[in-house]
């Protein structure tokens, strides 16, 4: 457990910013504990490692800078419109697309149901039954008709007209 | 590093964009590499890199004397920087990315094989680096400027708009964290 404790101070013994007791805590242990001295001389060594070589920065981010500064310029009321546009791009990710789907499916099927009740009043016809009829009265023969009026019946545990 | 001249910076806030490249050569060395650091990876940090200048050719005009140059670009960048990676992670989720993801961000964790004596030098940067990525936002940012960036406190205060005193507890604090993450190596 020491063993951890110091080595979880060592950046900050290294750079001495310990107080004065903990550093002489850190250093005591240090002595005695080859595992922790060991420890310190790889961090240190990793800690002081010479600076990384400074980043250049890619040359094309000029040019593409400057294409985009004359675009700006051509037109800015143009442009930032287009570009505030550009960040609600995520809009059409996939889980906000999955969810506005899920959303319109409810509020279709809940919506649709609770209209054609309040539409026909006291007879209680369904939502799906109104869909059968719309979609095969005109086209097919009745006893398409009554099929697919009795599947939307049983879909919903409801009597239907004869 | 170094400072635009007065003529120059009056020029470029009137749209000259010979003069803005200018500030761009100027500048862009520390801009891309502490998006770079911010942002773990060179594709982000161009991005970022480009909207920094971009941000900075539009509102120049509104641009203080009271404060260098250098601090109000570092500024736009930092917070330019974190912007995009809480962004990204969000894009991320949005687009149920997580799903696939393997957790880029962790250190890689098998201290059996690889002690730190036996990595190779280009591996205990990234070792760093990566820890350095797990701290939180204000200890990143400082260490990030302190440490690869070199910029002394009271600059690094300036561009995070904080005390002193606040840059060292950052400092110290990410000091503390990044001893406890290397544990194990
Ligand atoms: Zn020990």
């Amino acid at each position: 457990m020491e063993h951890k404790n110091i080595k979880g101070k060592l950046l900050l013994y290294i750079d001495n910013e310990l107080s004065q007791p903990e550093m002489m805590e850190v250093k005591t242990h240090i002595d005695v504990c080859a595992d922790c001295r060991e420890h310190l001389t790889v961090i240190s060594g990793l800690w002081r490692l010479e600076k990384v070589q400074k980043q250049e920065a890619p040359r094309y981010i000029w040019t593409r800078l400057a294409a985009e500064i004359k675009e700006y310029e051509h037109n800015p009321v143009l442009f930032d419109i287009f570009y505030s546009r550009k960040k609600f791009a995520y809009i059409f990710q996939p889980a906000v697309m999955v969810i506005l789907v899920f959303i319109s499916v409810l509020t279709g099927y809940f919506g649709g149901n609770f209209l054609s009740r309040e539409i026909n009043g006291n007879q209680v016809i369904s939502n799906n039954e109104q869909v059968a009829r719309v979609f095969y009265l005109d086209r097919l023969e009745t006893e398409h008709i009554s099929n697919a009026m009795t599947i939307a019946s049983n879909e919903n545990g409801e009597e239907i007209l004869p | 590093m170094q400072d635009i001249s007065d003529d120059i910076l009056k020029q470029a806030s009137k749209g000259d964009i010979q003069a803005f490249e200018e500030i761009y050569k100027a500048f862009s060395g520390f801009v891309y590499s502490s998006a770079f650091r911010i942002s773990g990876n060179s594709e982000d940090a161009q991005e970022i890199t480009q909207d920094v200048f971009f941000t900075a050719y539009k509102s120049l005009k509104e641009f203080r004397a009271e404060s260098k140059l250098s601090t109000w670009l570092y500024r736009i960048a930092v917070n330019k920087a974190l912007n995009f990676q809480r962004k990204k992670k969000l894009n991320q989720w949005l687009s149920l990315d997580f799903l696939l993801e393997n957790k880029p961000d962790e250190i890689p964790h098998s201290p059996a094989y690889n002690p730190l004596k036996e990595l190779e030098k280009s591996e205990l940067e990234r070792i760093v680096q990566k820890a350095i990525n797990t701290l939180p936002d204000n200890q990143r940012v400082a260490i990030i400027l302190s440490r690869y960036e070199a910029l002394p406190y009271e600059e690094i205060a300036k561009i995070m708009k904080c005390s002193i005193s606040s840059v060292e507890s950052y400092l110290f604090r990410a000091k503390q964290n990044l001893s406890k993450k290397l544990i194990d190596y």
